[in-house]
């Protein structure tokens, strides 16, 4: 008789080992430090900062003085092409609060497509939960739009949200993924997506209520990302933001995605069938 | 009925849900750094406290967080463990990891070779799947997929699983249990 894999892994839980015993004590210390020592070890470390000044050498003083000088120059100049260039592309996307989850949903569609990560942050409760796109800060949130429009992701709001609840809606969602287009030959989808308030009136979560089977296109990933690993000197941690989960790619979101699409072409030209 | 401070709402937060997320850290990361693993979940929940939401829907935000603080943990293994193959010259990876603490039998051992093998996204829904036990709406929820989706992924891996089993270790040209399901049924 051979018993089921999952039942087998089932049973193979290091949390059910009857040596597996918390250490309460080690938590609470390292959390109670944490908590408590947090704000006092800001202040040093300002403190700290304040004291520290006049170390450089002069003449990176002087260039870095040369640098500022010329950054000045050039936002001036971008200023002033700014404010008198006519066809203005500021976006004008509507704020929190949101008295119906359907507006919170237009708006955030809305800024995925064309605001910034701060656009975007902005519609967010604290602790939302829902969509990688959005990262733990607003620096990683626009690496991952960034990296986004390079490869050329974008979604649209159909015309289909239906309330569930006040704090609740569920809407049709028309997405391109040009990545899954190279993969499978579909980049047009359409996701049925759940998106909820909080009381004050900001988007608390995001979940995909029903999609595609995308299980194809996720093994095609996988074997994509064992192949860069494999054949190039970069890892899948170099080349998207969503895997790098410290934020901190070692290039610009859109080299990043320029090379990911390279890639993707070499590893389907290599690949049999 | 006087309202619960921030403090005692943490509290409570806190005492309701360590085990959990003590296990899903224990299950995730080197066993030397599930305590600051735990530790960290709730500063980051204590930082957010005015955004937790109550009732069940607890439990699942702080996996969302834990997940977050388990990614940089392995992150920063993976960077130390490319650092080592540097060093030495060797080229390892995917090892089962040596903190599981209870090996009974070959067959268990080959099975964690194979688990191991999985790319992380998929080890991570078995993971909540088999040993959280989470319902696949949770498990969507979570991972940002949908309830179909994460339904035929798992139906994916358990056949992927199985089918590396049942292949002999060293029986295939490349003697790797991937190279030989990779003509499979896809």
């Amino acid at each position: 008789m051979t018993t089921d894999v999952f039942t087998r892994y089932a049973a193979l839980d290091p949390a059910a080992e009857p040596d597996a015993q918390p250490d309460w004590n080690a938590v609470d210390a390292v959390l109670l430090a944490t908590i408590d020592g947090r704000a006092t070890a800001m202040t040093t470390e300002l403190e700290h900062r304040k004291t520290q000044p006049t170390r450089q050498r002069t003449w990176r003083s002087a260039w870095v003085a040369a640098v500022a000088f010329a950054v000045v120059i050039l936002a001036g100049i971008a200023v002033l092409i700014a404010t008198t260039n006519t066809d203005s592309d500021v976006v004008d996307i509507p704020a929190p609060p949101f008295d119906t989850p359907t507006e919170a949903a237009a708006a955030w569609i809305q800024a995925l497509n064309q605001g910034t990560a701060e656009d975007i942050h902005a519609l967010m409760a604290d602790g939302y939960i829902g969509f990688d796109i959005i990262g733990p800060t607003i620096a990683e949130t626009d690496e991952r739009i960034r990296w986004d429009r390079a490869v050329g992701v974008s979604s649209y709001l159909l015309d289909s949200c239906e309330e569930t609840s006040p704090t609740s809606s569920t809407c049709e969602i028309a997405v391109t993924l040009p990545i899954a287009g190279l993969f499978t030959g579909v980049e047009d989808r359409v996701d049925l997506i759940t998106v909820r308030l909080d009381p004050n009136g900001y988007i608390s979560s995001t979940s995909v209520h029903e999609g595609p089977d995308d299980g194809a296109l996720y093994d095609l990933e996988a074997e994509f990302g064992a192949w860069v690993d494999a054949n190039s000197d970069l890892t899948p941690f170099d080349l998207n933001p969503r895997a790098n989960t410290d934020g901190q790619l070692e290039m610009s979101p859109e080299d990043a995605a320029e090379t990911f699409l390279a890639l993707i072409e070499q590893f389907l030209a290599q690949r049999p069938g | 009925m006087p309202v619960p401070s921030h403090d005692e709402t943490f509290k409570r937060l806190y005492q309701t849900h360590r085990q959990a997320i003590w296990s899903y850290c224990l299950r995730r990361v080197p066993r030397a750094e599930v305590e600051d693993a735990v530790a960290e979940v709730f500063a980051v929940a204590w930082r957010r406290r005015d955004a937790a939401p109550g009732g069940d829907e607890a439990l699942l935000w702080l996996y969302g967080v834990a997940r977050n603080v388990v990614r940089n943990v392995t992150r920063s293994h993976i960077r130390r463990r490319r650092l080592d193959v540097k060093v030495v010259s060797l080229g390892v990876t995917n090892e089962v990891p040596a903190d599981v603490p209870v090996v009974r039998n070959a067959e268990e051992r080959e099975l964690l070779q194979h688990v191991a093998n999985l790319d992380d996204d998929e080890q991570e829904l078995l993971r909540l799947r088999l040993w959280e036990e989470l319902p696949i709406a949770d498990i969507a929820r979570t991972v940002g997929r949908s309830p179909r989706s994460v339904e035929s992924k798992l139906a994916r891996i358990r056949k992927k699983l199985a089918r590396r089993l049942a292949v002999p270790a060293g029986s295939t040209a490349m003697g790797s249990p991937r190279y030989a399901e990779e003509g499979g049924d896809r």
